[in-house]
């Protein structure tokens, strides 16, 4: 299915120079505004976000970094008085486009939450969620196989095994996590956007989930929002800097962090703002 | 700063509050053991002279006893079923119109409407609420009753001026509000990161709220219409004016019931005896009434409680 109906030259332009390049870029974002009422929270942001690679977005809060990741799956689409303007394309079609169905970009790119949010079901069933909604399981042993294989790459199979009739709220809050991540990955997203998923975990949970990440990024285009600069350096292969809706610095984790080149961004990453 | 003698006063003062706020409380509570002390003392006399079987099971509610030993009609039999059958059958009607409606509405407000839409809507179903029984009463003896009948007629049925169906329709808009409310209020509170997950997965709207949101409302849900029902079994009014005063063992909608609120009323209205089982019969009454809301509400608790379990 053709997310797009409309895509416009620069967009295939864009896609035959990729071919060229030797890591295609997933995700590129071109002049994007965003407006909450009257508030500009982005303004003019570039970025464009190679595949199989973890990209770190960090700034000080509030600084628009959550509402660009937003911007990538049309989250903001249901929030009141958001407008964005620009162009975001997944593989070179504009998801801003008249008559993109939201639906299936939202398969494509698969978000977890800040907190994590199990709906009050099983197990079983919250990772069956979304494949039952895209109608992606054609009998219960398609089902059972997406779910267990969901829950194995998401590293939660061997803990929940036993108890997948057990209601999803009652794991603990890295397992919850993990929970999301499978439920995220049972819909086969292309890209998965991530909000700072460890804020609400403790450490060893939070270390979990960094490893499940590094993994997760053989098969997945991952975006992740962090608070945590030692979290972005550890798991991020790309950062970019956002300070006061402005993209100040995009670059290899390793420049951002020991190079950098805007006087800002070395504030930041020093810890002199935040 | 050192302490004077004379800020003892505030100890006093605090004191002083104390003591009103419990007498208050205590007021509150002594009453409704009064109440449930005298329901209980006179249902005891009442049963006295009328066998506790013959009120539970008896199938004939006629409560005229003899005044004279040569007066005749007056078989004075007090079997309670056709009065609660009377009651559940116009609750239930009244349930099965104001669940749907309200449950919908809420629905619509909390997931649908347009701030602007909801600040209008809002207001104006409270007011539905704040409509006293009596206008509701007379539109459904006066207006909804002979509508029906009038319909009836005209397709073939033969519905009684006074119906179970019309006191149940009007009773059931009565309670809209009720539902809706308090439907509405547990709709809100599901939190937004439970639907941002649904969304995030590419659920529609319906799916989210028929897969994620009515779910994870369920619990404060049924603990709307469980009040709703005690709401709708202890309404008055509009069945004294609507629903009829013959005791009528049916589960026609069309025909004349009459509940246990009507005998009430009508057993302690005008001149009485205070100490003939026709008038402590209403004792028995209200203590069964108010027996089977408290197993109501028992049995509401149990259930949130149950599902609250299951989901957090």
């Amino acid at each position: 299915m053709e997310l797009a109906i409309h895509t416009d030259v620069s967009a295939n332009a864009r896609v035959n120079a990729q071919g060229l390049n030797s890591k295609p870029h997933k995700v590129t974002a071109e002049g994007v505004n965003v407006f909450y009422g009257n508030k500009q929270a982005l303004n003019q942001v570039n970025l464009d976000i190679p595949s199989n690679m973890v990209t770190a977005l960090i700034g000080p809060s509030g600084c628009g970094k959550s509402t660009f990741l937003r911007c990538l799956n049309r989250m903001n689409d249901v929030v009141d008085g958001c407008r964005v303007e620009g162009e975001i394309c997944l593989d070179g079609e504009n998801i801003y486009a008249r008559g993109v169905d939201v639906v299936h970009l939202r398969a494509r790119v698969g978000m977890v939450f800040q907190k994590p949010n199990p709906f009050p079901k099983s197990i079983y069933d919250n990772v069956a969620y979304g494949p039952r909604i895209h109608g992606l399981a054609k009998s219960r042993t398609d089902m059972d196989e997406i779910v267990m294989t969901s829950l194995e790459k998401a590293g939660l199979l061997d803990e929940v095994r036993d108890r997948l009739d057990a209601p999803g709220t009652g794991l603990s809050g890295g397992q919850q996590q993990r929970l999301c991540i499978a439920r995220a990955i049972a819909v086969e997203p292309e890209v998965i956007l991530m909000d700072e998923p460890c804020s609400a975990l403790d450490p060893i949970a939070t270390a979990k989930i960094e490893e499940l990440i590094d993994e997760l990024k053989e098969n997945y285009t991952i975006i992740m929002v962090t608070h945590s600069m030692q979290q972005a350096a550890r798991v991020s292969q790309k950062t970019a800097f956002f300070h006061l809706g402005e993209l100040v610095e995009q670059g290899d984790t390793t420049d951002i962090f020991t190079k950098p080149v805007d006087e800002r961004t070395k504030a930041y990453v020093t810890g002199r703002i935040g | 700063m050192y302490v004077t003698p004379a800020r003892r006063a505030q100890k006093a003062v605090e004191a002083v509050i104390k003591g009103i706020l419990i007498a208050s409380s205590t007021v509150a509570i002594l009453t409704t053991v009064g109440i449930v002390a005298s329901l209980l003392f006179e249902s005891l006399r009442f049963f006295g002279e009328v066998p506790l079987t013959d009120f539970l099971f008896g199938l004939e509610w006629s409560p005229q006893t003899a005044m004279r030993a040569d007066q005749v009609g007056s078989s004075g039999s007090f079997g309670a079923i056709p009065l609660f059958a009377g009651t559940l059958l116009i609750s239930a009607i009244a349930l099965i119109i104001a669940t749907p409606i309200g449950l919908f509405a809420a629905i619509y407000l909390a997931e649908y409407a347009h701030v602007s839409v909801r600040n209008w809507v809002k207001p104006i179903l409270e007011i539905l609420a704040g409509i006293p029984t009596v206008v509701y009463g007379f539109f459904a003896a006066l207006v909804v009753a002979p509508w029906l009948r009038g319909g009836g007629e005209s397709i073939g049925l033969d519905v009684s001026s006074e119906s179970a169906l019309a006191a149940g329709l009007v009773m059931g808009v009565m309670i809209i509000p009720l539902i809706s409310s308090l439907s509405d209020d547990v709709i809100n509170a599901v939190p937004q990161t439970m639907r941002d997950g649904s969304f995030g997965l590419g659920a529609t709207k319906s799916e989210t709220i028929r897969n994620v949101v009515l779910p994870a409302a369920l619990p404060g849900i049924m603990g709307g219409l469980l009040l709703a029902a005690s709401r709708a079994i202890g309404e008055t009014m509009i069945v004294v004016m609507a629903a009829g005063l013959a005791s009528n063992l049916t589960a026609n909608p069309l025909q004349a019931v009459t509940t246990v609120t009507v005998q009430i009323v009508t057993l302690l209205t005008g001149d009485q005896e205070f100490d003939s089982a026709k008038t402590l019969a209403a004792f028995a009454l209200g203590l069964m009434l108010f027996f089977t809301t408290l197993v109501l509400n028992v049995v509401a608790l149990h259930i949130v409680k149950k599902y609250r379990e299951q989901y957090e």
